[in-house]
C-alpha cells in the first residue's frame, strides 16, 4: 500500500519582519553595524554624506534667498514707475513687507543649533562650518544677493514696496497689526479665507488669509468701501467657520447696482480690535 | 454572440522527468491565490513532479477577480480592479506567464504583457466644498525606474529606516520649493475665470516669499536623512529624540506657510499625515522592533495617526478618504464604521507611494478574466493542469479525533464535492469564448456543452450563487488515492460553509472566521454614447476615490470598449465601486436575498446617476437637471428610451456570495490569521488574500503572495526571499 505524503516542515512559518532593519544597517551602514562591530572608513563617510547634504542645502537656501531679494527689488522699481496696478497689488501686502525684513535672519540662527544636536562631532561640526563659510564667501562674489547684504537690502526692498503701496491708496488701505517676527520667536499663525457672494452682482474674493484670531467667530469688519471711496459700501458681511473645520468663511452680500471695482475693509477681532487682515473683492467684471 | 474557443489537448508533461513518483495536489478554487500556487507547482525546475487539479465551482476561474463576457461581448466586471506598481509577486508571476506562452510553440493569443497593461500615473480624489459641492484634486505620481516584478538589485533591501529617509528627503523638498505639485493642482483645478487667475496669482507671490525661512529646517532635515542612512544604529536614541523636534518644527513651518494658499490645502494635509507617520516610528519604536509594523497592528490607522499628531483635518482629507476607499475598509459595509489597521495600512502606503516601479497604478486593456486568468489558464493547460469546473467543494475530511489542540497535527483524509453539471460524453469542458480574436472567459457557462444542458438553462442555474445548491452527483477524494496534497484556495467567507470540519474541531481556524472580517461589494458598469470629455470632464480618465458613497470609486473605462464587439461601439463604459451595507446574518439565509440585494443595487445605481454625476459630467445632464438616460448604449442595438428603465440594459452586481466577499485588515486581526507556512495539517497548505502572507489585506498582491507560499510550503520553492516583500517590516 502507497504511503500517506507529508510535507516537509518549512525553515520558519511566519514573515522575519526584523530582518530587513538589521540587514540594511550591515550593507549600507557606513559605520557600526548592529552587531557593535566597526567599519573601518565609516567615520569618513559620514562626513563625506553630512558635507554633501549640508553644501547642497545651504547653497539652494541661499539661492532661493536671493531670488526673493530680487523679486522685491523688482515689485519696489514697478512701484516706483507706476507700472503695478493697484488691483494687482494684494491687499495683504504687509505681510509680504514683513516677509522680506526678516529675509536672511533664520537662515544661521537655528540651523548650527540643530547641527549641532545631530552631530554631537566637534570635527565633524568643524566641516560643517567650513562649508558654510566656503559656500557663502563663493556666493558673495558671484550673486549680488548674498548673505551679507540681506538684511539691508531686504528691509529696503520692503520698505520702498510698503511706501510705494500706501501711496498708490491714498493712505487708505490700513495696516494689519501684525508684529514683526523673529527668528527665535514662532511664525504668526494664519487662517485660510473663502467667501461666498449674494446678490444679483458677481464678486471674487482676492484675499486669501486672516491672521487667527482667538476665537474666529468673533470677527467683524465695518464695511468694505472702494479704494476712492466714490461708491457705497457694502454692508451686512458675516463670518463663520469653514465647514470642514479649518479657516473662516466670509458671506458677502452686494447689494443690487453695487458699481465694478476694488472694494476693502479692515477685519477686527471685536473683542480685542486687533486687525487681523485686510478683505478685499472685485465686484463685477 | 462571442465565438466559442476550443482549447488544444494540452499535451502533458512527462510524469515525474527525475524519475520519482509523482505528487497529486488537489487545488481547490481558481483565484489569484490559488493560480499562483498551481504556476508555481508546475513550473519547469519541479520537471513534471506535482501533478496538479484544479477544482471550481461554476464554469470560470477568477475568484472575485472574475469577469466575463456578455451581450455584445461587452466586459462585465466584479468591480473595478486595478494593479498597483508594487504588485511585484503577481506581476512577476503573470509575465512569466506571458512569457511562457510567447514562447510556446502552440502560439500565444494574449500578446505580449506589457499591451495587456496600462500605466497609470493620475489618481483624482474629491473632497466636500463650501458649497456643497465637489472640489477635486488630482495627484500626478512620476514614472520611476523598472517595471514591476523585474528583479530587484541584490543589495534592494526594504527597510523602515529607509522608507523614514526617503520622508525625510520627501519633506525638505518641499521646504525648499512649496510649489512642487502646484501647478499640476492648479491645472486640474483652474478656472476659466480671469479673476479668480488673478487671486492664484496673488497667493502664488505670496507664498514665494516665504522660502527663506524654511533653509534652516531643510538643512535639519538633510541631515537627518542622510544620518539615517549613515549613522550606527547605537546614537538611536538621541538622534530620534532630535528628528521628533525638528518634525514638529517642520510642522509648525509648513503650516505657516502652507495655509494661506488654498490651493495648497492638499500638501498641507500630505505633509501632516507624514509628519504624524515619522513622529510614530519614532515614538512606537518600529525601527528596531523585530514585529517591524505588526507592532501597531492593534491600533486603528487613523487614530495611531492622530496620536502621532495628525490634524482632524488631514484625517478626513481625500488623500485618507481616498486609501479607505480603494481598500473597501468599512466594517460591515458601514461608511461610519472605517477600519483598517494601523501597521498594515501603513504598510500598503509606504509600499504604493514608494515602491511602485513604472507607474503607480497599471490599468488592464479587458477584464482581469482577459488578461490575467484566460492566460494562466492556457498556460496551465498546456503545462497539463487538469480542471475540474462545476466542482463545489462541501467538506474538507480531516483524519478522526477530536477538537485539535495547540501544537497538536492532523490531516486531510478526503474532500468532498458536489458535481453541479457533467459534460457531454464526459470530456473536458472547454470555458473559454473568441471575442475580437481574444480567448476569454463568457459571463454564463455554456450550457450546451452540459449534459441536460437545455433544461438546466430552463432552470435557469447560477452556479455562482451560494443559494443555488442544485446538484447532479456527489464526488469524494480520498487522501492517498485522488490526492497527496490539498491548496485550499477557496474565498474565507466560504470557508464556514465548505469547511465545516475545520472550522467544528479546530479552535483556531474558528478564530480566524470570527476575526478576519469580510464585506460585501457592489458595483455598477454604463456604457456611453458620448465620452466624458463631451460631458464636461476636465482631465484625463484616471481613478477617482473619496466621491459619493455607495459608488465612492470609478474610471472612465474608454480604453476597454476596442476590446469588446459591439456592431455599434459606445463612446466610453465607466466602472463604479464601493463597499454594500450588510443585512443581519439571518436575512442572507433567504433564499430571496440575492435577488433582493441585486435589486438594492440597482437602484443605488440609478440613484447615483441622477445625481452624483452633476458635479464632474455636467453635459449628461439636461437643463432641468435630469440624468441623460438615452446616453446609455444598449448592446441590443435598440435606441435607449430616455427613462431610467433604460438602465436595464447596463451591468451591476452586488457581491454578497461568501467566496466573494472582499477580505479587510482590522485593528488586531492580523494574529488570527493562519499561514500557508502552518504545519498543523501535513498535507494541506492555503492560498489566499486572507491568509497570513505577510501583505494582509484584500487585493492580488497578497493573494499570490500566498498562493507563492503555498507552493513553498509543498515544494520548498520559490525560497521565502524571492516572495518580494514577504519580509517587509
Amino acid at each position: 500500500m502507497t504511503e500517506r505524503k507529508t510535507r516537509t516542515p518549512p525553515q520558519r512559518t511566519r514573515s522575519n519582519r526584523a530582518a530587513t532593519s538589521a540587514k540594511t544597517a550591515k550593507k549600507v551602514n557606513g559605520g557600526q553595524a548592529v552587531d557593535g562591530s566597526t567599519i573601518e572608513g565609516a567615520v569618513s563617510d559620514v562626513e563625506e554624506a553630512i558635507s554633501d547634504a549640508l553644501s547642497d542645502t545651504v547653497r539652494l537656501g541661499y539661492h532661493v534667498l536671493a531670488q526673493n531679494l530680487e523679486q522685491g527689488r523688482v515689485a519696489a522699481k514697478q512701484f516706483r514707475v507706476g507700472a503695478y496696478s493697484v488691483r494687482n497689488v494684494p491687499s495683504d501686502l504687509n505681510e509680504l513687507t514683513q516677509r522680506m525684513m526678516r529675509l536672511g535672519r533664520d537662515l544661521s540662527l537655528t540651523a548650527f543649533d540643530l547641527l549641532e544636536r545631530v552631530m554631537q562631532d566637534p570635527a565633524l561640526l568643524d566641516v560643517a562650518r567650513r562649508v558654510v563659510a566656503d559656500i557663502a564667501a563663493s556666493d558673495s562674489k558671484t550673486t549680488p544677493a548674498s548673505p551679507p547684504g540681506t538684511q539691508t537690502g531686504g528691509a529696503q526692498a520692503a520698505g520702498t514696496a510698503a511706501a510705494g503701496a500706501r501711496a498708490s491708496n491714498g493712505g487708505k488701505i490700513p495696516v494689519t497689526g501684525a508684529a514683526i517676527m523673529t527668528a527665535a520667536s514662532p511664525p504668526a499663525p494664519f487662517v485660510p479665507l473663502t467667501g461666498t457672494f449674494s446678490g444679483d452682482v458677481d464678486g471674487a474674493l482676492l484675499t486669501s488669509w486672516l491672521m487667527r484670531s482667538p476665537s474666529p467667530t468673533t470677527l467683524k469688519i465695518s464695511g468694505l468701501t472702494t479704494l476712492a471711496g466714490e461708491a457705497p459700501a457694502i454692508t451686512g458681511i458675516t463670518f463663520r467657520p469653514s465647514r470642514d473645520g479649518f479657516g473662516v468663511v466670509a458671506d458677502i452680500p452686494i447689494p443690487k447696482g453695487q458699481p465694478p471695482g476694488l472694494y476693502s475693509g479692515a477685519v477686527v477681532s471685536a473683542e480685542t480690535n486687533l486687525a487681523l487682515g485686510i478683505l478685499t473683492i472685485q465686484v463685477g467684471a | 454572440m462571442p465565438k466559442r474557443k476550443s482549447t488544444e489537448a494540452p499535451s502533458l508533461a512527462a510524469p515525474d522527468e527525475a524519475g520519482g513518483e509523482r505528487i497529486k495536489v488537489a487545488v481547490i478554487g481558481g483565484g489569484c491565490g490559488a493560480m499562483a500556487a498551481a504556476f508555481e507547482l508546475t513550473a519547469r525546475k519541479h520537471r513534471g513532479r506535482y501533478q496538479v487539479t484544479v477544482y471550481q465551482e461554476g464554469w470560470r476561474l477568477g475568484g472575485k477577480g472574475a469577469s466575463g463576457r456578455g451581450p455584445a461581448g461587452r466586459i462585465e466586471e466584479h468591480g473595478l480592479h486595478v494593479w498597483l506598481g508594487y504588485y511585484d509577486n503577481a506581476f512577476a508571476v503573470l509575465r512569466a506567464c506571458y512569457a511562457e506562452l510567447e514562447e510556446s510553440k502552440a502560439g500565444n493569443p494574449f500578446g505580449p504583457w506589457r499591451k495587456a497593461f496600462v500605466a497609470e500615473s493620475d489618481i483624482g480624489l474629491f473632497s466636500p466644498d463650501e458649497r456643497n459641492g465637489w472640489q477635486r484634486w488630482s495627484a500626478h505620481f512620476p514614472p520611476t525606474p523598472g517595471l514591476p516584478g523585474d528583479p530587484f538589485p541584490p543589495d534592494e533591501l526594504i527597510s523602515l529606516r529607509r522608507y523614514l529617509a526617503r520622508s525625510f528627503t520627501l519633506l525638505r523638498t518641499l521646504v525648499l520649493d512649496c510649489s512642487v505639485g502646484r501647478d499640476a493642482l492648479r491645472a486640474a483645478a483652474a478656472p476659466a475665470d480671469g479673476r479668480e487667475r488673478l487671486a492664484m496669482a496673488i497667493r502664488g507671490l505670496l507664498a514665494r516669499g516665504a522660502f527663506v525661512g524654511g533653509a534652516a529646517l531643510a538643512e535639519a532635515l538633510a541631515v537627518l536623512a542622510a544620518a539615517l542612512d549613515s549613522m550606527p544604529a547605537a546614537v538611536d536614541g538621541e538622534w530620534l529624540s532630535l528628528a521628533e523636534k525638528v518634525c514638529a518644527g517642520a510642522r509648525r513651518w509648513l503650516e505657516d506657510r502652507l495655509i494661506a494658499d488654498v490651493s495648497l490645502r492638499h500638501v498641507r494635509e500630505i505633509v501632516d499625515l507624514g509628519l504624524a507617520y515619522i513622529i510614530g516610528v519614532i515614538r512606537f519604536g518600529l525601527l528596531t522592533d523585530e514585529r517591524g509594523l505588526d507592532a501597531i497592528d492593534d491600533w486603528e490607522c487613523r487614530d495611531w495617526l492622530r496620536k502621532n499628531g495628525a490634524s482632524w483635518r488631514a484625517l478626513n482629507s481625500p488623500f485618507v478618504r481616498g486609501l479607505y476607499d480603494l481598500a473597501l475598509a468599512y466594517e460591515d459595509g458601514d461608511p461610519k464604521r472605517p477600519s483598517l489597521s494601523a501597521g498594515q495600512g501603513l504598510r500598503a502606503t509606504l509600499r504604493l507611494f514608494y515602491g511602485y516601479r513604472g507607474a503607480i497604478f497599471w490599468r488592464m486593456r479587458a477584464g482581469m478574466g482577459d488578461v490575467v486568468f484566460a492566460p494562466l489558464y492556457e498556460a496551465l493547460r498546456r503545462r497539463g493542469v487538469e480542471f475540474e469546473f462545476f466542482h463545489r467543494l462541501t467538506n474538507v475530511g480531516l483524519a478522526p479525533g477530536g477538537e485539535i489542540g495547540a501544537g497538536e497535527s492532523s490531516y486531510v483524509k478526503s474532500l468532498s464535492f458536489d458535481v453541479q453539471a457533467k459534460v457531454k460524453g464526459g470530456g473536458d469542458y472547454q470555458p473559454l469564448v473568441e471575442v475580437a480574436g481574444r480567448p476569454c472567459w463568457p459571463s454564463k457557462p455554456d450550457f450546451a456543452q452540459l449534459a441536460s444542458g437545455a433544461r438546466l438553462a430552463c432552470e435557469g442555474r447560477d452556479f455562482e450563487s451560494h443559494w443555488d445548491r442544485g446538484r447532479v452527483a456527489e464526488k469524494q477524494l480520498e487522501v492517498v488515492k485522488e490526492f497527496d496534497f490539498v491548496v485550499l484556495g477557496i474565498g474565507l467567507g466560504a470557508v464556514p460553509h465548505v469547511c465545516g470540519e475545520l472550522v467544528a474541531r479546530d479552535r483556531r481556524w474558528r478564530a480566524m472566521c470570527e476575526n478576519v472580517k469580510t464585506v460585501a461589494t457592489q458595483a455598477f458598469q454604463v456604457w456611453l454614447n458620448e465620452d466624458l470629455d463631451s460631458l464636461g470632464w476636465d482631465g484625463p480618465p484616471y481613478i477617482v476615490a473619496g466621491y459619493v458613497k455607495p459608488f465612492d470609486t470609478w474610471c472612465d473605462m474608454a480604453h476597454v470598449v476596442p476590446e469588446e464587439a459591439w456592431p455599434n461601439p459606445p463612446a466610453t463604459c465607466v466602472y463604479f465601486c464601493g463597499v454594500l451595507p450588510e443585512s443581519p446574518e439571518a436575512d442572507r439565509c433567504d433564499p430571496g436575498y440575492p435577488a433582493a440585494m441585486a435589486a438594492q443595487v440597482k437602484a443605488s445605481a440609478i440613484a447615483h446617476l441622477k445625481t452624483a454625476g452633476k458635479a464632474v459630467w455636467p453635459g449628461a445632464y439636461d437643463s432641468r437637471g435630469r440624468f441623460r438616460w438615452s446616453l446609455l448604449a444598449d448592446p441590443a442595438g435598440g435606441r435607449a428610451p430616455a427613462a431610467a428603465g433604460s438602465f436595464d440594459s447596463q451591468y451591476w452586481r452586488a457581491n454578497i456570495n461568501p467566496s466573494e466577499r472582499y477580505v479587510l485588515n482590522t485593528p488586531g486581526s492580523t494574529r488570527y490569521r493562519i499561514s500557508p507556512l502552518d504545519m498543523t495539517y501535513d498535507n494541506l497548505t492555503l492560498a489566499g488574500d486572507w491568509t497570513e502572507c505577510g501583505f494582509n489585506t484584500g487585493c492580488v498582491e497578497a493573494a499570490v503572495m500566498s498562493g507563492r507560499l503555498a507552493a513553498h510550503a509543498l515544494s520548498g520553492s520559490p525560497a521565502l526571499e524571492e516572495i518580494t516583500a514577504y519580509d517587509h517590516p
